[in-house]
């Protein structure tokens, strides 16, 4: 069985609270994921995750946001969460500046399997004592615990 | 109180199961029964016909278009998934209470016409197997008509390899592969997967047989509701089922349905086909024009459903008999409705909504290459007057073209193939119909069509936000 945690795992984990833009977001978010081999080329994955914002803000709520993108520049599904700083550029639907980010990113052929692991965690994160940890943690291993209990429960 | 609802986002990944979250749990926590069918990268947790029949309120949290046929008769009440996520108790209570829902129109709410159109998507789902076929095949056989008109055949003086092999792709398998795509087509409508099989092999007796396109039809239509009773409405104890459905399933289907057509169906169609064709011919003969205009309408009645097939199909076999007149018309009257509309989406601004105004702009491309399903989007918003104005167009085009005796040697490609050399034996008069077409078209479309008011524009916003 394919578990969130094959899609996610510590090293694409990132706390930082000097990020305070969404530029630097993705700018971030791209060079990480270029750098792990996950996606082709940072800029066109910037480029995918900027044109899914510009439909509709994936901003949700409570400082939480999942910019997403299905994008033929990306080599495998991932799951990045970063921890930033307050963006201000960025808001949720209720006003509030985003500080933790789901990045979601998977290639333009996707496996049913892949998609269903992201659409629950889509559920979880509407699920107010999920979010709470997720506020608390703080290392990559204590954000892999949370995400594993939940799969679990 | 039961509501239930669809939640659906472009990319299908996050919002549309946020939402249904948010409403599901939000709904559930303030004692209602809850469930909402999620049209994401895949549809999951499907309603059925009984939980809509039984709904209290219906929630629709959607970012885009999705069908709501399903729902006709009822009221829905429709807002953005963000808005679903951030306020669900409202929406629910809004829903519940008649707050800002409309009704889904209850047109097809009558039970025949319910079947007929029911019927009509089986036929438009096989004609969706075949246009592949049509469009590909017609194409290459017109590549290797560049070679020569007779560069295909081995025993003519120009033989050309590639033209030889061109001429196999496109004459030989791609043509040769339409009427079973269709049929096969028409039967997975109806029955599934375990329709495919003896819905292909219906159609390629009906190919083979002489009662083609339209045995084809009668067959798939067959074979679909043989099938779909054998693999879908017998119960079948459980243990037996995986052996029914893998052998006794095809193997019944596929013969009776091949009986069906070998002794009951192939002869008297052949027959009327012929006589048809006679017929037709004979018409052909005495007056060209009465019979463009007939090809022009017929064209243009459906926009590449069946009428507008049947005809094309029918001109197509007239070339095989030497006759290439029809279809050059048939091309013509098939190409000028996108193209009308384009035109007339730019001569008559204020009578086309932002949006069809940009997809007109995408049907220049879809008429100069014949695919007349460009000019569906536009009849389906105002049947009433859009279809007699392409027919009135259409029936311009083909007039002019069999009147002025225009054949083509290529049965589809529209303008692409009309810059391949020796396929057309009268260019210039047949641009003439063409362009006499479109102009007609565009401007029976301009007057008929009434401006688009204040009042529908509203709507239109109402029911985006």
């Amino acid at each position: 069985m394919v578990k969130l945690d094959d899609l996610m795992m510590d090293d694409l984990v990132i706390f930082d609270e000097s990020i305070r833009s969404k530029d630097e977001l993705f700018e971030r978010l791209g060079q990480l994921l270029e750098e792990k081999q996950r996606v082709t080329k940072a800029k066109k994955v910037i480029k995918d995750l900027y044109l899914r914002e510009a439909e509709t803000s994936a901003g949700i709520e409570a400082g939480f946001g999942i910019p997403h993108a299905k994008s033929r520049a990306v080599l495998i599904p991932t799951v990045c969460f970063v921890h930033t700083g307050k963006m201000s550029d960025y808001v949720g639907m209720d006003g509030q500046m985003i500080e933790w980010v789901f990045a979601i990113l998977v290639p333009k052929k996707t496996s049913n399997i892949h998609l269903e692991i992201l659409s629950n965690l889509s559920r979880k994160l509407m699920n107010q004592t999920f979010r709470s940890q997720l506020k608390e943690a703080r290392s990559a291993i204590e954000v892999m615990d949370i995400i594993n209990r939940e799969e679990s429960s | 109180m039961k509501i239930i609802g669809i939640t659906a986002c472009p990319t299908g990944i996050a919002h549309t199961y946020m939402s249904a979250e948010k409403l599901e749990v939000t709904a559930t926590s303030l004692g209602h029964e809850a469930k909402f069918e999620t049209q994401g990268a895949k549809t999951e947790n499907i309603l059925t016909s009984e939980e809509i029949k039984s709904a209290d309120a219906i929630i629709l949290a959607v970012d885009k278009d999705i069908d709501t046929s399903r729902f006709s008769g009822r009221k829905i009440k429709r807002v953005s998934t963000g808005r679903a996520i951030k306020e669900p108790e409202k929406v629910i209570e809004e829903a519940l209470a008649n707050v800002g829902t409309f009704e889904v129109s209850a047109d097809d709410k009558n039970d025949s016409q319910e079947r007929k159109s029911g019927i009509y998507n089986h036929f438009m789902n096989g004609v969706n197997y075949m246009l592949p076929f049509v469009i590909a095949g017609g194409i290459i056989i017109a590549l290797s008509f560049a070679f020569g008109i007779t560069a295909s055949d081995p025993k003519s003086a120009d033989y050309n390899a590639l033209a030889g092999a061109l001429s196999t792709i496109g004459g030989g398998t791609a043509f040769a592969m339409m009427v079973p795509a269709l049929s096969a087509g028409i039967a997975s409508s109806i029955a599934g997967k375990a329709g495919f099989a003896p819905g292909i092999v219906a159609g390629l007796l009906a190919a083979n047989g002489g009662s083609g396109f339209l045995g084809g039809m009668i067959g798939g239509l067959l074979a679909g509701y043989l099938t779909d009773i054998l693999a879908n409405k017998i119960a079948i104890k459980k243990q037996f089922a995986a052996i029914y459905q893998l052998i006794v399933v095809p193997l019944v289907s596929i013969l009776v349905i091949g009986l069906a057509m070998v002794f009951l169906i192939d002869k008297p169609i052949a027959w009327v086909l012929d006589a048809l064709t006679s017929w037709l011919n004979g018409l052909g003969n005495t007056s060209g024009l009465m019979f463009g205009l007939l090809i022009g309408v017929m064209m243009a009645a459906d926009m590449g459903g069946p009428i507008n097939k049947s005809i094309s199909t029918f001109s197509i076999g007239l070339m095989s008999a030497g006759v290439n007149a029809p279809i050059a018309a048939c091309m013509a009257a098939g190409m000028t409705p996108p193209l009308g509309l384009a035109l007339a989406t730019i001569l008559f601004k204020n009578k086309f909504t932002k949006e069809e105004r940009t997809s007109g702009q995408s049907c220049w491309i879809l008429g100069a290459s014949y695919i007349t399903e460009g000019a569906i989007p536009f009849a389906v918003a105002d049947p009433i007057r859009v279809i007699p104005s392409l027919m009135l167009g259409s029936a311009t085009a083909a007039g002019i073209s069999m009147a002025a005796g225009v054949t083509s040697m290529a049965p589809h490609g529209g303008i692409w193939v009309m810059l391949i050399p020796n396929v057309m034996n009268n260019l210039p008069m047949y641009l003439l119909a063409i362009v006499a077409g479109t102009l007609v078209t565009a401007i029976a479309v301009g007057l008929l069509k009434k401006p688009i008011t204040v009042e529908d524009k509203k709507i239109i916003n109402e029911v985006e936000v």
